[in-house]
């Protein structure tokens, strides 16, 4: 099959308040939600690495 | 503080970065930060109550896009340089208990396809000489955070393991003309004996010269310098054996298998690379169910490995455990070959 006629992700790029980026990737199986919704600028709890 | 500093003795730059210290270490499942968030619970590093895969600039990286100047004078024979780079957490799944071995075919292959993705956007940027692709699995290969991540490590110059690796894959293409994975993935599949499991187009096996018990190569059969090359065939068959593999893995000591995870391919330095092969590295830390393989003096001090087992003997152990074959996890994942 080729790729073209495989369903694609989606990619949301959003701005952490810290400034940092963070990106949904969204494929066929779900939903992919609006950008931007409010809770995007809530701050986290430490994190990873 | 966080700065490069060169080691003039092994001709490698040292990241120092002492914010890291204050990283979470082992939160309660309830206090997870990779978890999406929930209505009224504590705000977790994904600010959604939903997610598939995300990716996230870290929040303790050991390097940045835009990072301080260092806060030590260079020496005269060491020089030091800001700590530049990308550091980014993937989230594989939103299931706090789930693992790259349980997760379904689908999540996997879209999974490389986010692997991808990033090595190509990454390496675009011109600060970017290595997009370095990586998972610590296990808290005996030092996790701080259970939920299912990988990392990637964007550096500014080529690391020094791949840049010995490219180094002797130069010289055997320019004495051969063929490259140096190629005709060692030739010599493994021919003997045989080390041979893990085998998909249409990705092979997992020991390596002759394994360093770690059970340490395991997956590779393309055919030559791909990088993840830039994949087909969507090559994704699919890449989920099924590296599923399987790690099925084996967990099914070998009946308990979640620890291991460091790499993907070792193509420099983005704007050169040509015509040698590198495309190929995952496993470092498992385990040398029976229940005794750890340390790096002590002789590998720690010298660089020399010592090996207290046989690639042969561990690939028959695996071989025997878990699914038999790359089409018995296609079976066991309900999904028709065709379309998975």
């Amino acid at each position: 099959m080729a790729e073209a006629e495989r369903p694609e992700f989606v990619k949301e790029v959003v701005q952490l308040p810290d400034g940092r980026r963070l990106i949904y990737y969204w494929f066929a199986s779900s939903s992919p939600r609006p950008p931007g919704k409010p809770e995007d600028a809530r701050p986290s709890q430490p994190g990873s690495g | 503080m966080s700065e490069l500093r060169w080691h003039p003795f092994l001709r490698e730059w040292v990241i120092t970065a002492t914010h890291r210290q204050d990283r979470t270490f082992l939160p309660p499942e309830d206090f997870c930060p990779l978890c999406p968030s929930t209505p009224g619970g504590f705000p977790t590093e994904v600010p959604r109550d939903a997610y598939d895969i995300v990716v996230f600039e870290n929040k303790f990286p050991s390097l940045k896009e835009a990072p301080l100047p260092p806060a030590v004078a260079r020496t005269s024979l060491c020089p030091v340089l800001p700590a530049e780079g990308i550091c980014e957490v993937v989230l594989y799944s939103p299931h706090h208990g789930d693992s790259l071995a349980a997760m379904p075919l689908a999540r996997i292959r879209n999974l490389a396809r986010v692997w991808r993705d990033r090595y190509v956007e990454l390496g675009a940027n011109p600060l970017v000489k290595y997009v370095f692709i990586f998972e610590n699995r296990g808290e005996a290969v030092g996790v701080t955070l259970h939920h299912p991540h990988g990392q990637i490590y964007a550096f500014p110059f080529i690391p020094p393991i791949v840049e010995r690796e490219l180094a002797a894959s130069r010289d055997h293409h320019r004495r051969t003309g063929r490259c140096l994975f190629c005709d060692s993935l030739a010599e493994e599949r021919s003997d045989g004996r080390r041979i893990v499991l085998e998909g249409e187009r990705f092979v997992a096996y020991l390596p002759f010269f394994a360093r770690y018990p059970y340490e395991t190569y997956l590779a393309p059969k055919a030559h791909l310098g990088s993840m830039a090359e994949w087909s969507p065939e090559d994704a699919d068959d890449l989920a099924a054996v590296l599923k399987g593999l790690l099925m084996k893995f967990d099914a070998l000591f009946a308990k979640p298998f620890p291991y460091v995870m790499v993907a070792h391919q193509a420099p983005t330095d704007g050169g040509e690379h015509p040698d590198c092969h495309l190929h995952f590295e496993f470092y498992p830390p385990l040398r029976s169910a229940n005794r750890q393989k340390f790096l002590a003096g002789c590998e720690a001090g010298a660089g020399t490995f010592i090996n207290d087992t046989l690639a042969e003997e561990c690939a028959a152990e695996l071989r025997r455990v878990g699914p038999a074959s790359v089409a018995a996890v296609i079976e066991e994942s309900g999904i028709d070959p065709e379309r998975r």
